[in-house]
């Protein structure tokens, strides 16, 4: 599993495309918690709200939403850091600077069509479970013209590339659940 | 034309079924001047109102390049070569880095920023809007739909994209490429515009030369569409036969060209490395030739291009492309940041601070001043500093 772009997101959950080394689960979560079953990470989620994670050898994740991820979603990723940026010329590693995490971040998300052309709105250090990482907030019209904002907070460490995305259309969606999506970057936690 | 497509999503799955069964047989001839729509038959109709849909969705997608001025360049050079046709075949600038041009059925043709960056001159570009240009006069949508190949060629690009309309605008446009006799044909009516609207028929070798060096930057195979076509080198090798018994001079237009995409070729290299596209950069502006029809500041450009792919050797050739560069404008703050971020990374910590001071110094307001804050911050703590 590569790290997910919308895209593939959609893709996976709508499970077609699994192969057997991916594990999947999908539930409705009865406590406000969300933990990927490798351990990576545990994070706060609204109760009730649906999760589902995927584990592979290389990377976790776990994609919650109230309406859907089509609609809206959190998505928290791990992942290793070879081959973390498929299609890049560059790789993550531990020792790369917030800087340079930004700059591949965004050039990941110019790389995909639906994001080529984004407007940054904002790119500034944040701190995220104790360690220096950057937070991204873009916007970007989908191919019905409608508004899109995408927040992520990322970081590295030796265990690899961490981001946490939040994303939904500006209209009526995204202010909505934005506070949650602030709530559980703070109680993020790495497994480690 | 394409090393890469563009992304075009049309709606309306009805439309599609509407075009995949509403063939009309019939011998298609090339134009002779601009078609009336009332005189078009039912399925070509059909293919411009797909293709008036695509112009749309790319308008509003925000995709178009936002400068009056090189349109109207672009377009005085379409219509020098088709004059005939002035009015019907309309140029437009995709704002992409990607290297492609494309034609829809229309006449609507569109070139990505990131061809500009690589074409070193008026004709180079004129070969690219000849060629494209011949797809519409031949009317070689119109061909490829009505015949049987296409349709499969439709179904295989459905197949493989799962979005419909994508498929099937861009198996009737040039998008992907046409078959290769139609390629060839329009290299050839291409080349003849060319010659014939005063060009220098030599360069169009260049022109795809220019391709399959982007090609092998990326190293990208050439793509699944390009299997039937011609290959980029016996592209280059048809027109350099061609050039071989062509006598006249022909117009290069190297002045007139660099003049007019100045800007949108420096927005293409600032694309290029906002996406990570680095070899693209590298192959452009590590030739001392190109890398002069440039301003300096794009030395600094060359230098992000081998710190932010940080490959065997980039960083040493990073710092030299950094050096040039502040040579010719030392007060230009971004290659300070970047100097300063190689000398953290590598814990020189004393020159890190030095770097990041300047820089600061030199745009106070700079956008990312609360990344260098952290920095100067830590190099601090790191030299046990209160």
């Amino acid at each position: 599993m590569k790290r997910l772009s919308p895209l593939l997101l959609s893709v996976l959950l709508g499970a077609s495309l699994l192969s057997g080394c991916v594990t999947t689960k999908t539930t409705r979560l009865d406590a406000p918690e969300v933990t990927v079953a490798d351990g990576a990470f545990t994070a706060w989620a609204p109760a009730g709200w649906v999760a589902t994670t995927l584990t592979e050898a290389v990377s976790s994740a776990a994609v919650v939403s109230r309406d859907g991820p089509p609609i809206h979603y959190i998505l928290l990723q791990r992942h290793d850091h070879q081959k973390a940026f498929s299609g890049l010329e560059r790789d993550s590693t531990p020792d790369m600077l917030p800087t340079e995490l930004a700059e591949t971040l965004l050039a990941e998300m110019r790389k995909d069509d639906e994001t080529e052309h984004l407007e940054v709105v904002e790119n500034s250090p944040a701190t995220i479970a104790g360690r220096a990482g950057v937070l991204l907030h873009i916007r970007f019209r989908n191919d019905k013209g409608l508004e899109i904002q995408r927040r992520v907070y990322a970081f590295v460490d030796s265990g690899g590339i961490y981001t946490l995305s939040y994303q939904a259309p500006t209209l009526h969606y995204f202010d909505r659940d934005f506070e949650v999506f602030e709530h559980t970057v703070r109680s993020f936690r790495t497994g480690a | 034309m394409s090393v890469r497509a563009c992304s075009l999503s049309l709606p309306g799955v009805l439309l599609l079924l509407a075009v995949l069964t509403g063939c009309t047989a019939g011998p298609v001839r090339p134009l002779t001047e601009a078609p009336q729509r009332s005189n078009l038959a039912n399925d070509e109709t059909r293919l411009w109102d797909m293709a008036e849909e695509g112009d749309e969705e790319i308008a509003k997608g925000g995709q178009i390049y936002r400068s009056e001025a090189l349109r109207s360049y672009l377009q005085s050079i379409m219509d020098r070569l088709y004059p005939e046709f002035r009015g019907r075949l309309q140029v437009q600038v995709i704002d992409s880095p990607v290297v492609n041009a494309f034609a829809l059925p229309n006449g609507s043709i569109y070139v990505h920023l990131g061809m500009l960056s690589q074409l070193e001159n008026e004709a180079q570009l004129a070969t690219v809007l000849a060629h494209e240009g011949a797809h519409f006069v031949n009317r070689h949508s119109l061909q490829q739909r009505r015949s049987t190949k296409s349709s499969l060629a439709a179904a295989n690009v459905v197949a493989l994209l799962g979005v419909p309309l994508v498929g099937e605008l861009a198996a009737v446009s040039s998008i992907y490429g046409y078959s290769r006799d139609m390629e060839r044909e329009a290299d050839r009516i291409g080349w003849e515009r060319l010659t014939a609207a005063g060009y220098a028929g030599r360069e169009a070798e260049g022109t795809f030369r220019h391709l399959l060096e982007e090609l092998k930057a990326m190293e990208i195979e050439e793509p699944v569409f390009f299997s039937s076509h011609p290959k980029l080198q016996e592209r280059i090798d048809s027109f350099h036969e061609l050039a071989e018994g062509y006598r006249g001079n022909g117009e290069i237009g190297e002045a007139r060209y660099l003049e007019a995409t100045a800007e949108a070729r420096l927005d293409a290299i600032e694309a290029d490395l906002g996406s990570g596209r680095f070899a693209s950069v590298i192959l452009v502006l590590e030739n001392e030739e190109r890398l002069a029809h440039y301003p300096p500041s794009a030395l600094f450009y060359l230098g992000e291009a081998y710190r932010r792919r940080g490959g065997e050797g980039d960083r040493d050739q990073a710092v030299k492309a950094y050096g040039r560069c502040l040579e010719y404008r030392p007060g230009f703050a971004p290659p300070y940041r970047a100097l300063g971020l190689m000398q953290l990374k590598q814990e020189e910590y004393a020159l890190a601070r030095e770097s990041f001071t300047r820089y600061l110094e030199l745009d106070p307001g700079a956008a990312d001043r609360a990344y260098v804050e952290n920095y100067l911050k830590r190099i601090s703590k790191e030299l046990d500093e209160p």
